[in-house]
């Protein structure tokens, strides 16, 4: 199962640093013409922060902003072919990070994913084969890298595909194949396979296919003799849910990801076997340990890893409903949740009142979000408060309205109607969402 | 090992598939919503428009009739005119979808508030005021948002008198409403060529056509909520009634224009347009889904909204918010629940997409 040092010879790491480095490449520049840097860092009035993360901020003037995108593009590009590739790695990290850390409501999974993939690259020298800087350097004193960093990444993107597949584990998922009947149904018209999804069978299979998948995936990948077989599956598995679903790149880097599984020793058999030739090592030998800081910071990476996803489960009832910590956990296309919220504004003291609507203060992806993720609201309420406080004499109070639904159950009030967000603190909002069998009556 | 569990589970599967009491044959739901749309874009949306059509031509010939003499008796047929094509024009204004709205023409035929002060200076700015004039003009002072400006500005005896005096106000508001019969031609006809690729638009993404009119009914529901009730109610203002803020104050039509929104929510929602042969809505969709009890709630909802609305009068909503204003808070309220039940439950149960994706998902 393990790659062994005669075995090791770069190949992989760099056909993964290239796929990965292009990927990355081609999502900066797909930002940029779907006009997203203006949409996500520019249009907004207010940002959704991540918590302890409250400094980051777009920069201005905005043409700075559009700059950072095409550098990260650039410095994946650099990634990919190899050039500058220390720089260029921690370039790209840093930028990604930032770029993705300016605004929650944008969050999702893959871009955390990215994050994390890039923040190990930066510790892995991935440029040995495959690059440009091995095709240009003469020098053949340096030692290859050793066969460990593959197993870095292999098991980051194991723990992702396992953690997915733990958090299928609720009742929507498993009994009711929610959200997917849901799901589904709404996609009749895809071409040739349309109608099979009015059936109810289908939306059972594909959830308990797509759980069995997350769970198992990764154990068929890092098996020789299943992995060709592995292979096939997530290929046909992550190109049926990006013409299924609007995920982006998800299916193309979870795809790119599978081929870090692939040994070197079958990477040389495949290149033989469509004669192609690989540029000669320029390594002169395979070094077999690692720096202990570097074990001792993988392992720490790793701790942290298996605690993000294992915190939903120890603080919530229903981790969909509250989503308290739901994310950095693979909590991947669980549910289908939609929401609506105002705002009220009281001054108790002169009796005035005011009427919020979010969509006259957020972008919609912003009030989209808002409207059911507890955090959220609690931070647009901070947002309004020195805007209304200016209009009032006296101190203001602000309650929300808000009703969210879950995976195609009724809507239900989501916060009491009576509680002054002003008056907790943002962790604390999560303690007053109301259980989802609350009613009004 | 692992081939053979894969084996197995798709042989489970098909096992499921075989064992499924479905009758895709004959209730397909791509067919239902081919059936949706067809019943709306021939019962609804086409009719609307020609019925819009007819009003502006007769605003226009009644307004020709004002020009060459303005006397009492035809300002106050101009000005019922005006009434009857607003309201007609709200039922067209619901379905502002896909290319159509692209186009922008809907507001080039009424955008509120008229800007006064521009307005004014249009008309002592012009020096042949025709036509072409009208046309070169921004949507802040054309349509009928201005026409209702220059009707009903002030007093029957002033307003005349106004006319009257100054024959390049008359000139511009006959070249408003042949502006106007225009663009209502040019509207059908635009309908007319969109027409097919609206009830063939059956795909599930934000332009399908089933999307475009779930998005119709919530754009309805919240600009009635947020513009024609709640500015006027002072929610923006502290509390503080805004009389002035009711849509169409002028004519004192604000209540007439919101019946008539929610007549087409209605109407759009059971499908149930004058002369339809199939009356499929989205209340045979969800029946299709077998979403009963959502129907329910909504059919519920939609008849408190009318029995609110029958209880409030008309056709002004003046009266009735400086004197009842906790009746048309009601009001809202019940647009609310409505709005509640067709923005999240339904369009969640089926799969529409309310927000423009500005971003990808996961």
């Amino acid at each position: 199962m393990r790659a062994t040092a005669t075995s090791f010879n770069g190949v992989g790491l760099g056909i993964y640093r290239i796929t990965f480095g292009l990927l990355l490449c081609c999502s900066s520049i797909r930002f940029l013409l779907k006009g997203w840097v203006y949409d996500c860092y520019l249009a907004p009035n207010m940002h959704f922060s991540y918590r302890y993360f409250e400094w980051v901020k777009p920069f201005s003037p905005e043409w700075l902003m559009y700059l950072l995108v095409v550098l990260c593009a650039l410095a994946s590009f650099l990634v990919a072919i190899g050039l500058f590739y220390r720089i260029a790695i921690v370039c790209s990290f840093f930028l990604f990070t930032y770029l993705e850390l300016i605004e929650k409501a944008w969050y999702l999974n893959h871009y955390y994913f990215v994050s994390i993939i890039l923040l190990l690259l930066c510790f892995i020298p991935a440029d040995h084969r495959l690059s440009l800087k091995s095709y240009f350097s003469k020098s053949k004193a340096r030692a290859l890298t050793p066969p460990i960093y593959a197993n870095v990444l292999r098991l980051q993107i194991s723990l992702v595909y396992f953690f997915a597949g733990l958090a299928k584990f609720t009742s929507d998922w498993l009994w009711h194949a929610l959200p997917l009947k849901i799901w589904l149904k709404a996609k009749v018209d895809v071409p040739l396979i349309g109608w099979l999804f009015e059936l109810e069978a289908i939306a059972y299979l594909f959830s308990y296919f797509g759980l069995a998948y997350d769970l198992g995936i990764a154990f068929l990948l890092w098996n020789k003799k299943t992995r060709p077989l592995a292979l096939l599956l997530v290929v046909a598995f992550h190109v049926m849910t990006a013409v299924l679903f609007n995920i982006g790149m998800f299916p193309w880097i979870m795809i790119v990801g599978s081929l870090i599984f692939v040994q070197d020793d079958e990477w040389e058999k495949l290149f033989a076997f469509f004669q192609i030739k690989l540029p000669a090592p320029t390594f002169s030998k395979v070094s077999k340990t690692l720096p202990k800081w570097l074990l001792v910071l993988f392992g720490l990476h790793f701790f942290v890893q298996l605690l993000l996803p294992l915190r939903p489960y120890f603080y919530n009832k229903n981790k969909l409903w509250t989503e308290r910590y739901y994310r950095f956990a693979w909590n991947v296309m669980l549910m289908e949740k939609a929401g609506y919220a105002i705002f009220t504004i009281k001054e108790p003291q002169s009796g005035k009142t005011w009427k919020v609507y979010p969509n006259d203060h957020l972008s919609p992806t912003q009030e989209k979000q808002m409207n059911f993720q507890a955090d959220m609201i609690w931070q647009f309420a901070q947002y309004l408060q020195p805007i209304y406080q200016k209009k009032a004499a006296h101190p203001i109070e602000i309650y929300v309205d808000a009703f969210v639904t879950l995976n195609g159950r009724p809507s239900k009030r989501y916060l009491p109607q009576n509680l002054n967000l002003l008056q907790i603190k943002q962790e604390e909002t999560y303690d007053f969402i109301l259980p989802l069998d609350y009613t009004d009556d | 090992m692992p081939t053979k569990s894969i084996f197995l589970f798709f042989l489970l599967a098909i096992g499921m598939l075989a064992c499924e009491d479905v009758a895709i044959s004959e209730e397909r739901l791509l067919e239902q919503r081919k059936l949706q749309l067809t019943n709306t874009l021939q019962a609804g949306i086409l009719p609307a428009h020609q019925s819009f059509l007819s009003a502006a031509e007769s605003l226009h010939q009644l307004s020709q009739t004002f020009r060459t003499t303005p006397t009492e008796d035809h300002l106050i047929a101009f000005r019922k005119q005006w009434k009857e094509a607003a309201s007609s024009w709200k039922r067209c204004e619901f379905y502002d979808l896909g290319e159509i709205s692209d186009s922008f023409i809907h507001f080039r035929i009424y955008r509120r508030p008229t800007n006064i002060e521009q307005l004014e200076e249009t008309i002592s700015n012009g020096e042949l005021i025709d036509l072409d004039y009208v046309e070169s003009q921004g949507s802040a002072v054309i349509g009928l948002a201005a026409i209702e400006y220059l009707l009903f500005e002030a007093v029957t005896d002033t307003s005349l008198q106004s006319f009257q005096a100054d024959t390049k106000r008359a000139d511009y508001l006959l070249a408003l409403t042949a502006y106007l019969l225009d663009q209502a031609q040019a509207l059908q006809e635009s309908w007319g060529d969109y027409g097919p690729t609206f009830t063939n638009s059956l795909q599930s993404s934000i332009d399908g056509g089933q999307n475009l009119l779930v998005n119709a009914i919530v754009s309805a529901l919240e600009e009635t909520n947020k513009d024609a009730i709640g500015k006027p109610l002072g929610e923006a203002s502290g509390g503080i009634a805004k009389l002035e803020l009711l849509e169409a104050h002028r004519s004192s039509s604000s209540m007439s224009l919101i019946k008539a929104t929610f007549r087409e929510v209605k109407a759009s929602f059971r499908g149930d347009y004058p002369n339809s042969e199939s009356n499929y809505g989205f209340d045979d969709y969800l029946v299709a889904l077998k979403n009963k009890e959502l129907l329910d709630k909504i059919d519920t909802a939609i008849d408190k909204c009318e029995a609110t609305l029958a209880e409030l009068g008309g056709p002004d909503l003046k009266s009735t918010l400086a004197t009842k204003p906790e009746a048309v808070a009601q009001l809202q309220l019940d647009f609310t629940a409505l709005l509640l039940l067709v923005k999240i439950d339904m369009a969640s149960f089926i799969g529409a997409i309310i927000v423009p994706n500005e971003s990808d998902g996961d």
